[in-house]
């Protein structure tokens, strides 16, 4: 019996791994959403745009540390080589997620069971009650329901039970390999273990390792050495610097993405949680219906287990704080528990960082499922307990069909299916060969220079036609698989996308020309395809940009030829142009504008500053406060003002996205070098003649990166990148303890089963 | 003198009166306290059509509703000795109503008030089950 079980578990595993690969036509990919999943088409090009340096690929480029994604990535793109295709990682990527959330819940379950019961072995009510759990867990909305277009931190739903089972089993043997996976898992998986994610980490992590801790502690009555810990947290910490320390870095760095992030800048915790609190349904939660709505009826099994097990289990302490955990996340998850309860839930927000949980419903939910799964399958154990075999693997039979028939469609592969919001169109595609040669000639471009990328969207999404008729919306794929820089959406063109509006409302072409030009806009990607634009997606995602930039793929074409854009390559409906005139990465304008602004930057601007005639296509725009501050003895501060300089040449070598070598040749003693990507104190200056840091360092074009400069010859390089480098160094020495730790402890089980024997 | 007398007459005369009122309150008290205790079931059933009443007549969610029905269960768990398989029994029978109520109106205010008071008696059984058990 037992070894048929084991059979059943594994048997199981396999055909959730299996089954999302019938799912998707052959070269059909899923890889759209809000989180570039375009890892998928292509794990090395992903690698090289978003990981090796601290800067984004998109938009203004951003300060950014990805590092994270290195070992997925090189991990996806081993198996991408080994199968000789990448649509292999499409169902490799869900097919982990279905089979590992099974197997974790089942094994965790099952053990925390066994090492309850007075012989210390499995039985049938344990088996049946730990498969079902298993099974319910896997085909659940959290694992289930999120998997179209997941993000990558999706993973967690196989990654919480997989950290949680194995750090159960460390602390009852204090036998090292189960930390040795653990580790190996988490850096392989290490966006899931990165700051850039916070919620995901700090929503589990917290309360499960307590869970375990009382479980053993409380319930198992063993003891814990924190001590054993020691080696696996200096090894956590040190196999995972290479991106930890970039993070740390960059969470204190104001101007970066991470610390937007962390600590919501520009963002009301508070109020977000205020506008969604009443989307936390408690009987949604406690019910967690399937999605087909004919099943609903059978939601309401799990919960009826659960309380019944309360009642007749005989592991009783275990189910109370199994109960209490539950109970702690549902509140946690649906923040509607009496007008007390949403009081207290409001007062966790002055807890520093907490704001991260703003959207409730997505960070907890996760974290939920998993108690809910294991309350579930320590309920039914509990009435599972005080049945005979038989009837045990007749209820389990029963459970089992259930939980399929209500999955049946998902199982079917229902999601390969699903259509774009407001669209019938499908989310997967076949890449387009004329755009993947179209992407290989946007790679050979001249360095210099960003794109904007037509038609335009209200996000910071892409639309891209596949060969499938489907369609992906997502991220740049430009930017993303190419690393050229480009604007694709309102989101990416900050702070200008309402002059953007304004300017091609108003058929304004020379000041949209200037407009482009302060972003260091050269090229313009158009692709033309009706199929994306006209007539089939005709709300989402161009809504908003629709009230104000062309509603035709033909006024989009007439839009570019009014910019005298000249199209240097045309392949299929994709179109490649160049505008007339652009500003380079780095430039000194031919003349200074003093404009005065409140929040001293662009926000709120009027359109007039860029629309004045008289004012040169180079301008660069210098906010009055900013001036002040930064102590330019050749300029006069005086608002409205404009300062003409003389001729200045600049030459640059791009040596990385994050080091340049500029040249500045000129006849004034002093100028103003702007450098168009987004404004960060991160970026230096030095003067390579005598190394001195150029320390006046002050934003211009309410975006970009300037400094008052002489002529000579600079290097600029992004401090932040050096600390890449030394977590590098510091994980390739944690790296090599770590294999040396998992060569020992294959030696010592190789040497424990021979001297068994 | 007969002033005095008086006086001390009538101060007497309240605290006797005092005194049999309070043993009269005693014995409404001991009287009413009986009858509670007697009369489990009409007290359960009393306070069940409170939860009920609460979850299907009243529109507006009441936290003095909320905690004072679930104190008063609490004191009455005291009382009758109520175990916690009947609060999970309760627990059970929220759940049969707030699952006719998802199936039928959805996530209504009705539903969710339901829903809350399950978790309010299922928190109420964890805690007495964690109590017998010590």
């Amino acid at each position: 019996m037992k070894s048929m079980h084991k059979y059943l578990v594994f048997f199981i595993s396999i055909i959730l791994f299996v089954l999302p690969f019938t799912w998707y036509p052959q070269g059909e990919l899923d890889m759209g959403g809000d989180s570039a999943r375009l890892w998928l088409y292509s794990p090395m090009e992903y690698l090289r745009s978003t990981s090796l340096y601290t800067v984004d690929p998109i938009g203004t480029a951003r300060v950014s540390a990805n590092q994270y994604f290195i070992p997925h990535l090189l991990f996806l793109e081993g198996v991408s080589r080994i199968f000789g295709s990448t649509s292999v990682l499409v169902g490799m990527e869900k097919g982990l997620k279905l089979s590992l959330s099974f197997l974790f819940v089942y094994l965790l379950v099952r053990d925390v069971l066994v090492e309850l019961s007075k012989k210390r072995k499995t039985d049938v009510a344990i088996e049946s009650s730990a498969f079902v759990s298993g099974v319910w867990y896997a085909l659940s909305g959290s694992v289930t329901v999120n998997m179209p277009a997941a993000l990558l931190t999706h993973n967690q739903v196989f990654l919480n039970p997989m950290m949680a089972y194995l750090l159960f089993r460390f602390f009852l043997s204090q036998n090292p390999i189960y930390t040795w996976i653990a580790l190996f898992v988490s850096v392989l998986y290490a966006p899931n273990f990165s700051l850039s994610a916070p919620p995901q980490l700090f929503a589990f992590y917290p309360l499960s390792v307590l869970y375990i801790i009382v479980v053993i502690s409380v319930i198992l009555k063993r003891s814990i050495s924190g001590r054993r810990m020691i080696v696996p947290l200096l090894l956590f910490v040190s196999l995972h610097a290479f991106h930890l320390i970039p993070e740390v870095a960059n969470v204190t760095n104001p101007g970066s993405e991470l610390y937007g992030r962390a600590f919501n800048a520009g963002s009301d915790a508070m109020g977000y949680f205020n506008a969604i609190l009443g989307l936390g349904k408690v009987s949604l939660y406690l019910l967690l219906p399937p999605v087909s709505a004919s099943y609903a009826w059978t939601s309401v099994i799990p919960v009826f287990i659960m309380i019944i097990g309360f009642i007749t289990t005989e592991r009783k302490r275990l189910l109370q704080v199994t109960g209490v955990f539950f109970l702690l996340t549902l509140f946690l998850v649906s923040a509607n528990i009496t007008g007390l309860g949403v009081a207290i839930y409001r007062k966790l927000f002055l807890i520093p960082g907490f704001g991260m949980f703003r959207n409730f419903i997505g960070q907890w939910q996760f974290v939920y499922a998993f108690f809910y799964a294991v309350l579930f399958g320590f309920g039914l154990h509990g009435i599972f307990g005080r049945l005979k075999p038989r009837t045990t693997i007749s209820i389990t039979v029963i459970c089992f069909a259930l939980i399929i028939v209500q999955n049946w469609q998902f199982l079917n592969g229902s999601i390969a299916n699903i259509r774009h919001q407001g669209a019938d169109v499908r989310i997967s595609v076949i890449m387009d060969p004329q755009y993947e040669r179209m992407l290989g000639l946007i790679r050979r471009l001249p360095e210099d220079g960003k794109i904007l990328n037509l038609p335009f969207t209200d996000f910071y999404f892409q639309l891209l036609g596949g060969v499938n008729k489907g369609a992906y919306i997502g991220p740049s794929t430009i930017a993303y698989l190419t690393g050229r820089n480009d604007f694709v959406g309102y989101q990416n063109m900050n702070p200008f996308p309402e002059l953007f509006m304004e300017f091609s409302k108003k058929k304004d072409y020379i000041s949209i020309l200037r407009l482009l030009g302060l972003l260091n806009i050269r090229y313009i990607f158009h692709n033309s395809d009706p199929n994306i634009y006209d007539a089939r997606f005709s709300g989402f995602p161009y809504g908003y940009m629709r009230t104000a930039l062309p509603a035709t793929q033909t006024e989009y074409s007439d839009f570019i030829s009014a910019l005298n854009a000249k199209m240097i390559h045309e392949i299929g409906p994709y179109r490649l142009y160049e505008l007339p005139t652009y500003t380079p990465l780095f430039s000194v304008s031919d003349s200074i504008f003093i404009y005065r602004s409140p929040k001293a930057d662009w926000h709120g601007l009027d359109s007039s500053i860029l629309t004045d005639p008289g004012r040169s296509i180079h301008t660069t725009y210098l906010e009055k406060s900013v001036c002040i501050n930064a102590g330019l003895p050749f300029l006069s501060c005086d608002e409205n003002t404009s300062h003409v300089v003389s001729s200045a040449t600049v030459a640059y070598t791009k040596i990385s996205p994050v080091r340049y070598r500029v040249s500045v040749n000129m006849k004034d003693k002093r100028v103003i070098l702007t450098f168009a990507n987004q404004y960060n104190a991160v970026w230096e200056l030095r003067d390579v003649s005598n190394h001195t840091i150029n320390s006046s360092h002050f934003p211009v074009n309410g975006y970009a990166n300037a400094w008052a400069v002489a002529p000579g010859e600079y290097e600029v390089e992004m401090v932040t990148q050096r600390y890449v480098t030394l977590g590098f160094w510091i994980s390739l020495i944690g790296g090599v303890g770590f294999g040396i730790q998992g060569m020992y402890l294959m030696f010592r089980a190789w040497y424990n089963k021979r001297y068994e024997k | 003198m007969v002033f005095r007398e008086c006086i001390l007459c009538s101060v007497r005369g309240t605290i006797n009166a005092m005194k049999n009122s309070m043993v009269v309150v005693k014995k409404h008290y001991q009287r009413i306290l009986g009858f509670i205790r007697s009369n489990k079931s009409l007290v359960l059933g009393l306070l069940f059509a409170g939860v009920l009443g609460d979850i299907f007549y009243i529109p507006a969610s009441s936290d003095v509703r909320f905690f004072g029905l679930i104190g008063i269960y609490a004191l009455g768990t005291r009382w009758y000795r109520l175990t916690s398989k009947v609060t999970f029994i309760i627990c059970l029978a929220l759940l049969g109503v707030m699952y006719v109520l998802f199936l039928t109106t959805s996530t209504s205010v009705r539903t969710e008030r339901a829903a809350v008071w399950l978790v309010l008696f299922w928190i109420a059984g964890v805690i007495q089950q964690w109590r017998e058990i010590k």
